[in-house]
């Protein structure tokens, strides 16, 4: 089994790391002294009490860099289900090259696998295969038959999963090829590393991964169908709700790609669209880390609505290029590995390198019988699943699972495969604990390399006369190093093992010291599409906005009560709270109920629903329901918000869990909201320093005016009394709220005048919180927005905020704080409200939906009867 | 016999729809004993984009798109069609089942790999199972003539389940099928289906229609005035049916016969739904389809006159 794809390791002395014992019989990665001294060299000049420091910085920088984090899955912030081990897996340069020789090699054979299957199918013609293999695979779907394929090739990104075996020969454990978790994980484990020991990492002369994705981007470029100099590429996530999203916003981001979802794209005359706000974008290449299975609803049987509507005839038309190409979820299933010897004679004409752990599939009488005289040896299998799901270690089960598991096979033998079990190989790890022993699988990654000879790769497939000549794949020089505490079998997803571990290709020449991200010149290329923003992100950052001064504004009207009833007086006597109350209650903070005088009386006394608005519970508008849409809807933007703005709005939901143990009382509710208000002020700045003033921005700033506005209309009109002079204790109350009370101090020093208030409050455009401040950047904003260009005089959006600013602007202050008058505000605020209210319906619908969600026709009533 | 076939959907919204991309699957087949003579689809309101592909059934299939607008969308495939099948005779003179599924069931075996083997498995909506396996083996006993077993089982299926439309949707899985014992045309063929290939016999589904008599004639067959599903099984000699290909109607107990058109065929319903669409837009839609197969003179038969 070992053959060529095996490697010699010299004999050396070990080199020796305290805690470094492996189990004999596994194959010990750290006995090569050549590869490893260097940088053992490096860890060991560390002294031992600073090395857990070294780990903790290394594991730091993980989670606070996004790829971990995933607001949808779990609340304590983690989907990485392992930690870092900075430990690098050192591998020499001449075996990489093999083991990479080896996996290009599988890699022809399985592309010309997937081209044959789902084309002419002469593997089935021939007899090479059981039919089983393609029309008994629940993964082929027909309607992936004969698509058009990029002359560069259909593979974007693909993945193998090792295990050395004790001899020392390495074994494909899995094949992946759709939408395949991984290249974000380990870019991020180099980063970690690289910045934890940059030293060790120079000194060692390690090839760096960025060429490797540079060969992606140019690889992606390539697969445009239309003639274009530069063809507008997208990466297509399955979106938050997806376990790999947090991985494509980092890919997105890493290579320079707008992140879409279904979605964003529409599928119109056969050609595929980014809906933005400046209208539709053609759309050439779509990087897919989406299931083949999702990629269409009208095409794809099965297919829930997350992908792409037409999107499949539209690859038809050769007028867009999906790559990886749909198919290859086909050669996933772990029965292929049975065949692959024979197929890779068949095909490429030599024999097969990268050997596929034994594999047996139990549909073939020779192959059952060989299972049921070895189970104990094996690992039972569905033979069709991608492997990684289900599987039977069968020494491990109790005699009755090991009963069930033989019935099933033995009732449906062709559903199942039987694979040998591996001693992965061992190496030494450091994490947590310090140094210690770990055993690895690794995950190799690669791409399609363009612009290099063909002719050698394909020469073979060429005589056979079979598929078209197949590109030269390019292997990412590193690779995702998952780690065990045990050399027995690990589950093949990425989310298996105890911790992860980069892994250093040694180079012979030496490596240009870089670091990756911001420095890496070729992957940063100066993009002039910033100013695009896919509708559904600019619909994100403008509820992003809104709900940020929401939150700003409900926290500090909660703070202004909690202050009062918290002071010495009874609240009866204090003359401003009911007012504030019903502010408290149109903002939606408590009952509604409690803005009528007459229901008031009948409902708890406030002290004891004041802290309701940070339970988890809440009212739907609650600061704790605020803070959770906006960690919602930044996770759904993480590729147009800074790490920096990220961690701000992560540490304002992890304030608030404060509030959720028991005990908290109203005091501790007036120093969590001092901390959320802080916590807000971060998020705003952080996000007003650190964007681009581009559409995303203005959409973003829209939100606020309108948030800032509305919030502001809804407490004047609850609070302002309806009868009678404006209580000079209110009057203090109000521009509390409104943030206006040390500028009033400043500018009037004397006393408490209702006009002087609502001029500063309503009027003062130079006063950033007052409410003709906001009308008025609305305004200015709505007017930059992008607008047809036959389109002459101003828009109906345009006239509307316009409207709303000229009717604060003729306001005349003196009846509006007459206390004769006091129908007088109440109206004037009642009529900004309502166009308010029409310039969001308008800039929704004219920018932020450019068509609903795709639906299925119900097909019901046509069935044939 | 000569039919001109209209077929008639109409889609109603209460709100206009922005979008639209549909898959219709309504061109008759040509085949050794059907000749399509004409064939128009007409879409109202015409729809933006249309292109027309051969699935790797063999089936017509036309893709079209409508993005302009609309609350009513009318598709109508208008066909002209001959259809001459061959009686099925010689019931007892056939070959005997088990040696064929015996055949198939080698890798190298003299069968073609492609065609008929890919309607073995299971597919969307069909399985195989224990259950399907023994209720077909009372018809399919060992050495019994492949098409004196497939009339018995179809005969049988016929008699013990019970036509009815509203027991049954067009969701419904098989297994329901078979426990309620009713349903209607499309249930029947996945059902027969299921159980042959529960035996290891190739089967597929096809669509299609069947003849419309003027109303007072004479009973009309089940099935008339809405498209029609039956299916197919192959029997391994070429001479008889189509190809070795036989098809046959558990819901009227009947051969192929000249009350048949043929449309399309695939593994089950979901290879070859007559229009598929996908929308985007809000509101309630409802649906309606009509069906006519009338029958038209023949140069020949026009000459009797």
């Amino acid at each position: 089994m070992s053959g060529t794809f095996s490697t010699s390791v010299p004999a050396t002395g070990p080199l020796a790391i305290d805690g470094f014992s492996p189990l004999a019989r596994t194959f010990n990665e750290f006995a090569d002294r050549s590869r490893w001294q260097v940088t053992v060299e490096h860890i060991q000049a560390i002294p031992p009490k600073e090395r857990d420091e070294y780990w903790q910085r290394a594991d730091r920088f993980v989670q606070e860099n996004g790829v971990a984090y995933n607001a949808f899955h779990d609340k304590d912030g983690k989907v990485r289900p392992w930690e870092v081990d900075l430990f690098p897996l050192v591998i020499a340069e001449a075996e990489w090259k093999q083991l990479s020789d080896a996996l290009c090699q599988r890699a022809r054979l399985l592309q010309a696998i997937v081209a044959d299957s789902y084309g002419p199918q002469t593997l089935l013609e021939r007899n090479l295969i059981p039919p089983d293999l393609v029309y008994g695979h629940p993964g082929y779907d027909r309607a992936f038959h004969d698509l058009p394929r990029p002359d560069s090739g259909d593979l974007a990104l693909f993945g193998f999963e090792l295990a050395r075996s004790p001899s020392g020969a390495w074994f494909v454990m899995a094949d992946r090829f759709d939408a395949v978790a991984g290249p974000g994980y380990a870019l991020e484990n180099r980063l970690a590393v690289s910045r934890t020991l940059p030293g060790a990492i120079k000194a060692a002369e390690v090839q760096r991964l960025a060429p490797f994705f540079e060969k992606l981007q140019e690889y992606l470029k390539s697969c445009a169908f239309r003639n274009v100099d530069d063809p507008r590429i997208v990466l297509l996530t399955g979106g938050p709700s997806q376990p790999g999203y947090f991985e494509d916003v980092f890919l997105a981001q890493y290579l320079g790609y707008f992140l879409v979802e279904g979605g964003d794209l529409a599928v119109r005359e056969d050609e595929v669209f980014m809906k933005t706000v400046d209208g539709l974008l053609q759309v050439d290449v779509i990087f897919n880390r989406l299931r083949e299975s999702e990629l269409d609803p009208l095409e794809v049987t099965g297919a829930t609505g997350i992908g792409v509507t037409g999107v499949v005839n539209a690859i038809r038309s050769r007028n867009v290029a999906v790559v990886n190409a749909p198919g290859y979820g086909l050669v996933e299933s772990p029965i292929w590995m049975r065949f692959l010897p024979k197929l890779c004679m068949e095909l490429l004409g030599e024999p097969l390198k990268a050997h596929s752990i034994a594999t047996w599939w139990c549909g073939r009488d020779e192959d059952r019988k060989r299972v049921f005289d070895n189970l104990d040896t094996l690992v039972i299998k569905p033979a069709f699943e991608y492997s990684g799901g289900r599987e039977y270690i069968m020494a491990d089960l109790t005699p009755a699972e090991r009963q069930d598991v033989i019935d099933k096979v033995q009732a449906q033998p062709g559903d199942y495969v039987a694979q040998e079990r591996i001693q992965r190989s061992s190496a030494p790890t450091w994490g947590k604990k310090g140094f210690g022993t770990g055993y690895l699988a690794l995950r190799a990654f690669l791409t399609t390399s363009v612009g290099q000879s063909r002719n050698e790769a394909s020469l073979a497939t060429h005589e056979k006369g079979l598929a078209k000549p197949d590109a030269p794949f390019t292997v990412m020089p590193g690779a995702l190093v998952r780690v065990a505490d045990l050399p027995q079998p690990l589950p093949l997803t990425i989310s298996a093992g105890h911790s992860s571990k980069d892994a250093w290709i040694l180079s012979s020449t030496p490596v240009q010291p870089s670091s990756l991200l911001p420095e890496s010149t070729a992957v940063r290329q100066p993009r002039r599409n910033q100013h695009l923003v896919p509708c559904r992100v600019a619909d994100n950052l403008f509820w992003f906005g809104r709900t940020l001064e929401a939150a700003d504004f409900s926290a500090r009207l909660l703070r202004s009560v909690l202050t009062r009833i918290e002071s010495d007086r009874p609240n009866s006597e204090i003359r401003e709270l009911p007012a504030l109350i019903r502010g408290l209650s149109s903002c939606g903070l408590i009952d509604p109920d409690y803005l009528v005088a007459e229901l008031a009386k009948s409902l708890p006394p406030i002290d004891e629903v004041i802290t309701r608005p940070f339970e988890e519970t809440a009212t739907a508008k609650g600061i704790r329901s605020h803070v959770n849409e906006l960690v919602r809807l930044a996770s759904s933007s993480r590729d147009r918000i800074s790490v920096d703005s990220w961690h701000a709005i992560r540490r304002l939901d992890e304030l608030l869990t404060v509030a959720d143990q028991p005990g908290f009382i109203t005091e501790d509710a007036l120093e969590l909201l001092d901390e959320v208000l802080l916590g807000l002020a971060a998020c705003s700045g952080l996000i007003t320093d650190g964007t681009v003033r581009g559409a995303g921005w203005r959409f973003y700033m829209l939100g606020r005016r309108i948030g800032r506005a509305e919030r502001m209309i809804e407490f004047f009109r609850a609070a302002w009394p309806e009868s009678g002079a404006v209580p000079r204790s209110l009057l203090d109350a109000v521009l509390e709220v409104m943030d206006g009370r040390i500028t009033y101090r400043s500018r009037y020093l004397a006393d408490l005048d209702p006009l002087l208030v609502l001029d500063l409050l309503l009027i003062d455009d130079t006063n950033p919180r007052s409410l003709a401040y906001q009308l008025w950047r609305l305004d200015g904003d709505i007017d930059s927005l992008p607008r047809p260009t036959s389109a002459s005089g101003l828009t109906a959006l345009q006239r509307s905020a316009k409207r709303a600013m000229s009717d604060l602007q003729l306001a005349d202050l003196g009846p509006l704080s007459d206390p004769e008058t006091p129908e007088q505000l109440h109206q004037l605020l009642a009529g900004i409200e309502v166009k308010l209210k029409d310039v969001a319906d308008r800039l929704v619908r004219r920018y932020l939906v450019l068509s609903g969600s795709a639906r299925q026709r119900d097909e019901g009533p046509i069935r044939p009867i | 016999m000569r039919y001109e076939v209209s077929h008639v959907t109409r889609y109603e919204t209460t709100e206009p729809v922005s979008v639209c991309h549909n898959i219709a699957r309504l061109r008759p087949r040509q085949t050794p004993s059907q000749m399509l003579l004409g064939y128009e689809l007409l879409i109202d309101p015409e729809a933006s984009i249309r292109s027309e592909r051969i699935d790797s059934f063999g089936n017509s299939v036309t893709y079209f798109s409508a993005s302009a607008g609309y609350s009513a969308l009318r598709v109508e495939a208008r066909s002209h069609v001959d259809v001459s099948p061959a009686v099925i005779e010689g019931l007892e003179q056939s070959p005997p089942w088990d040696l064929l599924a015996a055949e198939l069931s080698q890798l190298a075996s003299s069968v073609d790999p492609v065609d008929p083997r890919q309607y073995l498995y299971d597919s969307p909506r069909i399985y195989r199972n224990h259950e399907f396996k023994e209720y077909a083996l009372e018809s399919f006993q060992a050495g019994r003539p492949v098409l004196a077993a497939l009339r018995c089982l179809t005969t049988r299926i016929h008699k013990e389940f019970r036509y009815d439309p509203t027991v049954t949707n067009v969701s419904t899985p098989i297994r329901e099928v078979f426990a309620k014992k009713a349903g209607v045309c499309q249930d029947f063929a996945h059902l027969q289906i299921a159980m042959l290939r529960s035996i290891g016999l190739p089967t597929r589904y096809v669509s299609g229609y069947i003849r419309t008599y003027p109303a007072k004639d004479k009973e009309q067959l089940i099935g008339a005035a809405a498209s029609h599903a039956w299916l197919s099984v192959f029997t391994g000699d070429p001479s008889v049916g189509s190809d070795g290909w036989v098809d046959t109607d558990p819901t009227n107990n009947k051969f192929l016969t000249d009350e048949y058109v043929t449309v399309a065929w695939g593994r089950d319903y979901t290879d070859v739904a007559p229009l598929k669409g996908v929308f985007v837009g809000s509101g309630q839609h409802s649906l309606h389809v009509e069906v006519e197969v009338r029958e038209v003179a023949t140069a020949a038969s026009k000459a009797d006159e």
